[in-house]
């Protein structure tokens, strides 16, 4: 270890912060938490360890890179893997569901068990008390959302559970749009009629 | 049923391809409206940098290199939405090149009784072979590939059979892992291959997880 690596460590930190300190948004306060977190864990570890740290600074860090690269320019040997899991859920039965109605304080949706091919299909209805806050904005009619009975499981405890979990779809941009209509048309003029 | 015995199992979708760690990150997430905000607020991320990215959201952890996309969960209430939002954000980076596809299937199970365990590796690898030769011969690791695919697609299937290293209820653990690889045509352009790539994950998803379940069960059936 140099005394020279761990200055270089703390400029970087400092420069971090310079930067982001000049940005407003609260992402970018957001990214200088994780980051200052993130920074303080590996000098934690590195201090417990100091002939490792050499290996760990980039000396090719470049302040001026793109603001997402001002990240993390440590080195470290990344774990491959989770060693234990200590935190899972199991499924007793899923549904896929599709909104038809929506009240005040419900809604109900045709349900399909996932993963069958039969055409059976039920009819339920759901409170919304049941939803969480950020999937009830995408509660409308025709949205898709998933049903899981089962169990989680977090060190050790076993608790019964039922989530409901609203689909995320990407915005469609203008482009995708022109190109499902030039497939709609291609498809179209390919058809024979006899 | 061997899913009586079932503890643990988890998912995960690997993509082969040419990417840029630094652009997939929780708030980039957030921003295409891919995730909710709080998870992208409560990240763990471990690294964002330009070799790698890492990090996790509770119910998937996702990890970037520069020729390899990884999400993986052993949550199976979320199994369908990991596979939403790789299907997403694939769709999204319109301009990035894949190559291959993986969707694994690790099951952790716990036997009750030693005799299973026993049987298990005996009935898959009769142990009698190494009688002679070999003091008390027992079963460690099993690799069997399906070189061709059942379904006619490119790709393989390989089953790998270890000892779990999970903290379960018996000391009788099993791992079976399997692979369901898809190998997408060269001669398709970057385009094609790319919507071959989403359509397997659209379209062929429920035939995985039919197909892993029931290799699963075959193989309890002959070694029990």
């Amino acid at each position: 270890m140099s005394m020279e690596s761990t200055t270089i460590n703390e400029k970087y930190l400092a420069e971090f912060s310079s930067y982001f300190e000049k940005e407003s948004s609260s992402i970018h306060n957001e990214y200088l938490k994780i980051l200052n977190s993130r920074v303080k864990f590996y000098k934690e570890i590195l201090s417990e360890n100091s002939s490792d740290l050499e290996k760990v600074v980039d000396k090719d860090f470049n302040p001026d890179n793109e603001l997402v690269s001002k990240g993390f320019h440590l080195k470290f040997p990344l774990q491959r893997s989770i060693l234990k899991i200590t935190k899972y859920s199991t499924s007793l039965q899923k549904w896929i569901g599709h909104v038809l109605d929506i009240d005040e304080f419900s809604f109900t949706a045709r349900i399909d068990e996932l993963n069958r091919t039969n055409d059976i299909y039920e009819t339920a209805e759901f409170n919304k008390s049941e939803i969480s806050s950020e999937d009830l904005k995408l509660l409308e009619i025709g949205a898709i959302f998933y049903w899981n009975v089962g169990y989680s499981v977090e060190n050790g405890q076993k608790k019964k559970e039922s989530i409901v979990m609203f689909k995320r779809d990407r915005e469609w941009s203008e482009d995708d749009f022109n190109l499902a209509i030039d497939q709609a048309n291609d498809l179209y003029s390919k058809l024979k009629v006899s | 049923m061997i899913k009586d015995y079932l503890h643990i199992r988890n998912l995960s979708i690997v993509i082969l391809g040419d990417f840029n760690p630094v652009i997939i990150q929780p708030f980039w997430l957030l921003e295409k409206k891919l995730i909710r905000e709080l998870e992208a607020i409560d990240a763990n991320v471990e690294v964002i940098h330009n070799e790698i990215s890492k990090f996790d959201l509770k119910w998937v952890t996702i990890e970037i290199t520069k020729e390899r996309c990884q999400f993986r969960t052993s949550m199976e209430s979320h199994f369908e939405l990991v596979r939403d939002l790789a299907i997403n954000i694939f769709e999204i980076l319109k301009e990035t090149p894949l190559k291959s596809l993986g969707i694994n299937h690790e099951f952790h199970f716990a036997l009750p009784h030693d005799e299973q365990y026993y049987n298990f590796g005996n009935n898959l690898v009769p142990l009698k072979n190494w009688d002679g030769f070999l003091n008390d011969p027992k079963l460690l690791n099993l690799e069997i590939v399906e070189a061709e695919r059942k379904d006619g697609l490119n790709g393989l299937l390989r089953i790998k059979i270890q000892p779990s290293d999970q903290d379960l209820p018996t000391n009788n653990k099993i791992l079976i892992s399997i692979n369901d690889h898809f190998t997408i045509d060269k001669n398709k352009g970057e385009t094609g291959r790319k919507s071959e790539m989403i359509n397997i994950l659209k379209c062929r998803w429920g035939d995985s997880f039919e197909r892993v379940d029931n290799i699963i069960e075959e193989i309890w059936n002959k070694v029990k």
